[in-house]
């Protein structure tokens, strides 16, 4: 029978715990939150890898480039200034003043060939330094670049690492949220079942919210009780004693 | 004497690797500070979340139940259209004039 009552006492309390219809809308409302901060996160991080990426594209076209071309541009030089023919013979420089000057060998008299196998010859000279000279202008171009590429495809992972990161968490945190908010609204879902079925019966509507509330004000009550209480039994332990005291003199008469 | 395109091709190459090393001397800190996030601080700021896959499924099933008890009236409605609409039938049947 006290283990029914128990049970009865307990169905009453649990049917009577209050779930507002904002409570599904709080959540929601955490799930849209959730949401916006994902994208704001999101979008700093490829601010900023944005701006990791640009400082090594300025890095690339104002330091190092230039640096480059002038290191190899100064090598070139340096060969044709060279006293060792060999040296000088495979500077594009010394090609290049060849070619302008219209001459295949810088020993030959100026004003240009003199007959059709001295032309045919400098056709040919000015072909190889255009060629030389095309291979030397794509060496500066693909070095440039792969060393862009270097720099930069690190910069590339280390984003998509984050990104998938922060996705992965995200998903998560919104997985358990959504769980969550489905479970409060199957609640507030049973709640509405539970006054329906009570109303068929002619119970009167918002009995669960009159029935909490009353709870809730019985349950402050039995809290001011229990304080009373308190304070009443060290009164009564005193009066106990003193009832004994007298009880014990009443016999020693 | 003249202009040698094999050397003055060969001395690209060479040319090339010669001021590759020399740049990868003189721009070693530059390079360092372009590299971007270590691998600490891409755990650090990609952060953690825990996996609770079994709490999930708990309350999901808790959630599946809540629905079913949820449906329970709609359901007694539908069971008490069907039988009014399967009484009709019968009487259809029965009494057809």
């Amino acid at each position: 029978m006290k283990k029914k009552l128990i049970l009865i006492i307990t169905m009453i309390i649990s049917g009577c715990a209050q779930l507002p219809a904002s409570t599904v809308q709080l959540s929601n409302s955490m799930s849209n939150d959730i949401t916006d901060m994902r994208s704001a996160h999101v979008e700093f991080v490829n601010m900023y890898m944005d701006s990791l990426e640009n400082q090594v594209n300025q890095f690339i076209d104002n330091k190092y480039k230039p640096e480059y071309l002038s290191s190899m541009m100064d090598k070139q030089y340096k060969s044709f200034l060279s006293k060792d023919t060999s040296e000088r013979e495979s500077s594009l420089a010394y090609g290049l003043m060849l070619a302008f000057s219209g001459k295949t060998d810088e020993n030959q008299p100026d004003g240009g060939p003199k007959n059709i196998k001295q032309q045919a010859e400098l056709n040919q000279l000015q072909a190889n330094v255009l060629e030389v000279m095309n291979v030397f202008m794509a060496n500066i171009e693909s070095h440039v670049e792969s060393k862009r590429d270097e720099l930069l495809d690190p910069l590339n992972n280390q984003r998509a690492i984050l990104l998938s990161s922060i996705n992965n968490n995200y998903n998560n945190i919104i997985k358990k949220n959504s769980v969550i908010t489905a479970l409060i609204s199957s609640i507030s879902d049973v709640h509405d079942t539970q006054q329906e079925l009570l109303e068929m019966l002619g119970v009167k509507q918002n009995v669960r919210v009159e029935a909490g509330t009353k709870l809730a004000k019985l349950s402050d009550k039995v809290k001011g009780l229990d304080t009373k209480v308190k304070n009443a039994e060290g009164k009564v332990m005193s009066a106990q004693d003193k009832f004994k005291s007298l009880s014990e003199t009443i016999k020693e008469l | 004497m003249g202009f040698n395109k094999d050397a003055a091709l060969n001395k690209i190459k060479t040319d090339s690797e010669k001021t590759k090393q020399e740049l990868a001397s003189k721009f070693g800190n530059d390079f360092s500070s372009l590299a971007g996030l270590t691998t600490e601080q891409l755990t650090q700021f990609g952060g953690s979340t825990e996996d609770a896959s079994a709490l999930i499924a708990e309350v999901e099933k808790a959630t599946a139940q809540n629905l079913s008890q949820a449906q329970f009236v709609s359901n007694v409605k539908n069971v008490g259209g069907s039988v009014l609409s399967l009484l009709n039938t019968i009487k259809g049947f029965v009494l057809p004039y």
